[in-house]
């Protein structure tokens, strides 16, 4: 997941205690694979971040804000330009900025391109300048800071609440994989309808939610206006911390290198709040995680040592265990055979889940055609399609990104139903799975009326007008084709009172039934491609889990195998050697043996410190 | 400048109209005269937009009198009228049509109406009366913002300028405050166009770009900033079709700069005159500028009220202003600030576009509402069709519709002719000079020669074969225009 040149939160030497003594007994015991995993649990607990998304609505200071916290200019900032894609900020030893591409069909990683620092507003400005911005799901940077060094990353995301309706889908697609959001809504004024309305949304995505209020700087009222704030967000039941800060006096505070500066900029208190809250849940939770690896890894090695040491002493228990090793190796085995039940489970999840995310897909656009025709019905699409469009295509996004979210919490529940085939703890991979995020689907429904006439004024009005009127194709010829339409219009009235009122309400409603019409077309043309692309996406997403899942498991059938395969060679080995090996190995046994209870103890502290 | 004999002679017609209709059908009298007279009002323009974006404050500069109560929460909470009257005078109007007059007092400038016991759900308005000159032209009306928490006050307004049922809306035009484009601010203005003749329609609406000194949080450039900003709004297609302009304003600069008082210069001479340092460290926050022990001998009180009047901005602008001798009296701070704040670029703005334009505005709202009566009582469809007949007959309408259509980007006309084309028909302006181009002094002689020069352009686009017909149609309104426009010159 991470970049090569990026880490993530440093560890506490003290926490990698246990993971070094657990290698030192896994060399001892022979059992390479135990260290291979001891290392990757070491590594993930040493990787592990605090994803915290900011989001909000446009023009609020959101990229001033992740400025201001990062101490570098990376996002641009502009009176009247807005952010296009989402930056991501993380620790790194040098600083380095990369696109990450969008996950393509059949690929597992994703790829990245190192570009420049000047480059970053060709990416996230709007409109993007850059060739291949289409292509790109964000920005990374990685830049050596402490904060970020200490397991945190920031993800500046577009504003929503603009025009371009695209955006947010583009957020609410960072929403699921974030631990905690920052929402910003500056001092101006208290916060609006839509904006608690975007904000009830946040929080049913991610529950740990901070209101942050730029700009304090500049607005005299800003002390009435948290207080209106927490009045609204109390009304709504909202458990949510607000945190006033001003962007002008923390750069003076990093200018001057004033501490109370910074303090009255409150940034001091934003940034302790995501060290001491966000972050540090974040690592109690990697924490609990790297403790229940090593749990694991012990109460392996445990059994095989004890096993081993059994045979040592009593060569008459040796044929008992050897066969019992037999029996354990078999079933080893079973769980890597093609028919194994984990790989039922899966294959059958897989399918159901298929159906299912398809299933929801289908629910929700059969929603979203219902409402849509019933809007049509009730106007007229010559006069609302921009609107219309507009909030059709925000609604299909919307979407497919609650869909996406169905996608990724199935799939993790998946993942836990194919690991209870294993007794072991396996939030090892549901953590870790990745999903391909679901692109904004980005084009506007169109809606080709050239063919109906009557739309818009004196023009469309005469022309239909005659047409009903006189009856004639050879009028229409005449004063359509060839002379001045704009005559047209004053001979209209005259020609209107001749033929009376009828004709022309007659001919108008005729037009709108028609408008009608092929505005429903348009509408579904536009849901069933917008459909189409969703459900095909979500399938590759899909099948991605899936081969993920199956290699997890796979690999650790593999290991459990390995396992057995070396317990049963080592009490083999006991029974052939001789009494003096024996004797030296008994005691090397022993001593790990005598090792594990402290060890454990290590493990057991680090799972309780968290 | 002249009123063009024409535009009041529509709306002789419409309202000649309007008395024909009532003899006819005398149950309909009643509402006829009230069309009537409604048109002999002065012209009612509503002030619209998001919760906050800065209403009142622009309502209050536009009177030149702080009226309207602003605050930093939400305040508007009923639809106010602000119309010119002999005293001074606050009235309520019930839901139920029922009138009472209110007491009220003027407490720090703003009125302060006592509603007493009533329920603030069943008042449909309030009217204040007031003896001061600006409102002589124009009625103002102040809304409630729309996309406020509480939705009965967002619901409050979008009744009133976009009532669902068949009443006609009930102001002439709008003006239109935005912070920010939000998606919210067009599908508003799409609802409030929407009626048949003026669908989408750039007609009768300016759109403010409000509070415009906070654009650019406090820097000096904000208003050049602002410009900018307003500029890529105003082209921006989605809204050309629904706004004829869009202008950056700075509300609370332009309140201060109508009634900035010799007491308050002097305080920012103060200011101004104390070493860079000090000041700047003063203004860097508003907690400093009221709060930060300092020697200026300016109090916290005093501080607070400079604030309070000119924003963080304003404070700045002045104090560098005074400080590089730009401005050295109160007067000249003054009018820079209403200069800056943008207030008399509005005022042009709405006295070319809707003060010009006010009698047929006026016709257009007058046929709307007969329209709807004559439909709702369903009488013949000959009074029907005599409406409909004026509406499709006046020169005046067929310009709008052809700049709606310039506008709405459905008259697929190229390039470089449009703004011409635009400016020909009224667009910034109604007056001779302003259609043709002209600097405002411009003499009969000089206009005739323009006005012939047009009229030979736009013959020849009007029936040249190679025209395309949507340029054909519309070269031929611009020669009527340019016809009218001679008699016009002719008849001095």
């Amino acid at each position: 997941m991470t970049a090569t040149s990026t880490s993530g939160g440093s560890t506490d030497t003290n926490d990698l205690q246990p993971a070094k003594a657990i290698l030192r007994l896994a060399d001892a015991a022979d059992r390479p694979d135990l260290n291979q995993r001891t290392h990757a649990a070491a590594n993930r607990f040493a990787d592990q971040t605090c994803t915290v998304a900011v989001v909000g609505e446009f023009k609020m200071g959101k990229s001033s804000m992740v400025n201001a916290i990062a101490n570098a200019p990376l996002c641009p900032v502009d009176d009247d330009v807005a952010t296009a894609k989402p930056l991501e900020i993380r620790n790194a030893d040098e600083p380095m900025v990369a696109v990450v591409y969008k996950l393509e069909e059949d690929e597992t990683k994703r790829r990245m391109r190192e570009i420049e620092f000047e480059d970053i507003p060709s990416y996230v400005s709007e409109p993007p300048t850059a060739t291949d911005a289409d292509t790109v799901a964000l920005v990374r940077v990685g830049l050596p800071r402490k904060l970020f060094a200490g397991g945190l990353a920031l993800i500046d995301t577009p504003g929503v609440g603009g025009l371009g309706s695209t955006h947010s889908a583009l957020t609410m697609s960072v929403l699921p994989s974030a631990d905690a959001v920052l929402f910003v809504s500056d001092a101006s004024q208290e916060l609006t309808a839509p904006e608690l309305d975007f904000l009830d949304v946040v929080i049913s995505m991610c529950q740990r939610v901070t209101l942050v209020m730029p700009k304090i700087d500049f607005y005299p009222q800003w002390r009435r206006i948290v207080e209106l704030n927490k009045g609204h967000l109390e009304r709504r039941g909202l458990d949510v911390p607000i945190i006033p800060v001003s962007t002008v006096l923390r750069r003076m505070a990093i200018e001057s290198n004033d501490a109370e500066l910074n303090a009255e900029s409150g940034y001091s208190e934003l940034i302790s709040h995501m060290r001491d809250t966000l972050v540090a849940n974040t690592r109690s939770s990697a924490r609990e995680e790297y403790s229940s690896s090593l749990r694991e890894i012990v109460n392996e090695l445990k059994p095989q040592l004890e096993s081993e040491l059994a045979v040592l002493s009593d060569p008459e228990e040796s044929a008992r265990q050897v066969r019992e090793l037999e029996m354990q190796k078999e079933r080893a085995q079973n769980l890597r055979n093609q028919a194994a039940r984990w790989q039922q489970s899966l294959s059958d999840g897989t399918t159901d889940l298929n159906s299912d995310v398809e299933h929801d897909l289908r629910a929700r656009f059969r929603e979203i055609v219902k409402d849509a025709e019933a809007a049509v019905e009730a106007n007229d699409p010559a006069k609302t399609w921009d609107d219309f469009s507009a909030w059709l295509s925000d609604r299909v996004n919307t979407a497919i990104v609650q869909n996406y979210t169905l996608l990724h919490q199935r799939s993790v529940e998946l993942g836990e139903r194919v690991s209870s085939h294993f007794d072991a703890d396996h939030r090892a991979i549901t953590d870790r799975l990745e999903i391909s995020d679901p692109s904004a689907f980005r084009t506007a429904p169109e809606f080709d009326d050239s063919g109906i006439a009557e739309k818009k004024g004196a023009l469309g009005n005469s022309f239909t007008l005659l047409r009903g009127g006189m009856g004639g194709m050879v009028m229409v010829g005449v004063l359509g084709a060839a002379a001045p339409i704009a005559l047209a219009a004053w001979v209209a009235p005259a020609v209107a009172g001749i033929v009376g009122r009828k004709t022309l309400k007659e001919e108008r409603d005729r037009a709108l039934t028609q408008r009608r019409l092929q505005a429903k077309q348009a509408v579904r043309k536009y849901t069933d491609e917008a459909q189409f692309v969703a459900s095909k996406e979500a399938r590759d997403a899909l099948r991605h889990v899936n081969r993920q899942l199956r290699d997890h498991f796979m690999e650790r059938a593999e290991e459990l195998s390995t396992s057995t395969s070396e317990s049963l060679a080592a009490a083999q080995q006991a029974l052939r050697s001789t009494q003096e090996s024996r004797d030296k190995r008994k005691k090397i046994v022993q001593n790990i043996l005598n090792e594990i209870p402290k060890v454990s103890a290590q493990v057991e502290a680090i799972g309780a410190a968290g | 400048m002249s009123e063009m004999p024409r535009r009041s002679a529509l709306l002789t017609e419409v309202l000649d109209l309007g008395q024909q209709i009532a003899r006819e059908v005398p149950s309909l009298a009643p509402e006829l005269a009230e069309i009537s007279s409604r048109a002999e009002q002065p012209l009612r323009v509503a002030i619209a937009g998001k919760v906050k974006a800065g209403k009142s404050t622009l309502l209050n500069a536009l009177v030149g009198d702080e009226l309207a109560p602003t605050d930093a929460g939400e305040c508007t909470k009923l639809v106010t009228w602000y119309q010119h009257g002999l005293v001074y005078r606050v009235e309520m109007t019930g839901r139920d049509g029922s009138t009472a007059q209110l007491p009220f007092e003027r407490e720090d400038g703003a009125i302060d109406v006592d509603l007493g016991e009533r329920d603030i759900t069943k008042i449909e308005r309030l009217t204040v009366e007031w003896p001061v000159k600006t409102l002589e032209e124009m009625t103002l009306i102040d809304t409630p913002g729309i996309a406020s928490v509480s939705t009965d006050i967002s619901a409050r307004s979008h009744s009133f300028l976009a009532p669902d049922d068949e009443k006609s809306t009930p102001s002439d035009a709008v003006i239109y405050l935005l912070r920010h484009l939000h998606a919210t601010d067009v599908s508003f203005l799409h609802s409030f166009h929407e009626d048949e003749y003026a669908q989408p329609s750039p007609i009768n609406c300016v759109a403010v770009l409000s509070r415009a000194d906070e654009v650019a949080v406090g820097r000096l450039d904000a208003m050049s900033s602002a410009a900018r900003i307003a500029r890529r709004y105003g082209d921006d297609p989605r809204l050309r079709r629904l706004v004829q302009t869009v202008i950056p304003v700075a509300g609370l600069l332009a309140q201060a700069g109508t009634g900035l008082r010799e007491l308050e210069y002097r305080r920012l001479v103060k200011l101004a005159e104390a070493s860079e340092a000090e000041t700047d460290r003063l203004m860097l926050t508003t907690d400093r500028f009221v709060n930060a022990p300092t020697d200026i001998g300016l109090d916290e009180a005093q501080r607070r009220a400079l604030l309070h009047r000119l924003g963080l901005f304003g404070v700045r602008l002045a104090v560098h202003s005074i400080r590089t001798g730009d401005v050295g009296s109160t007067a000249g701070l003054a009018s820079m600030l209403r200069v800056e704040s943008g207030i008399d670029q509005l005022r042009g703005t709405l006295f070319d576009v809707f003060g010009a334009r006010r009698d047929t505005l006026k016709a257009r709202s007058a046929l709307l509402a007969m329209q709807r009566l004559v439909a709702e009582h369903q009488t013949s469809d000959a009074l029907d069709a005599r409406i409909e007949r004026t509406i499709a007959g006046a020169h005046e309408f067929t310009e709008l519709r052809v700049l709606n259509d310039i506008r709405s980007g459905s008259l697929n006309i190229a390039g470089d002719g449009l703004a011409e084309l635009e400016r020909l028909l009224g667009a910034s302006g109604t007056q001779v000079n302003r259609r043709l181009g002209l600097p405002e002094d411009s003499g009969p002689d000089k206009q005739k020669a323009a006005v012939l020069e047009e009229l030979g352009k736009w013959r020849e686009r009007a029936e040249s074969p190679l025209s395309p017909r949507p340029m054909a149609s519309a070269a031929r309104v611009a020669v009527r225009t340019c016809e009218g426009l001679f008699a016009t010159i002719a008849a001095g």
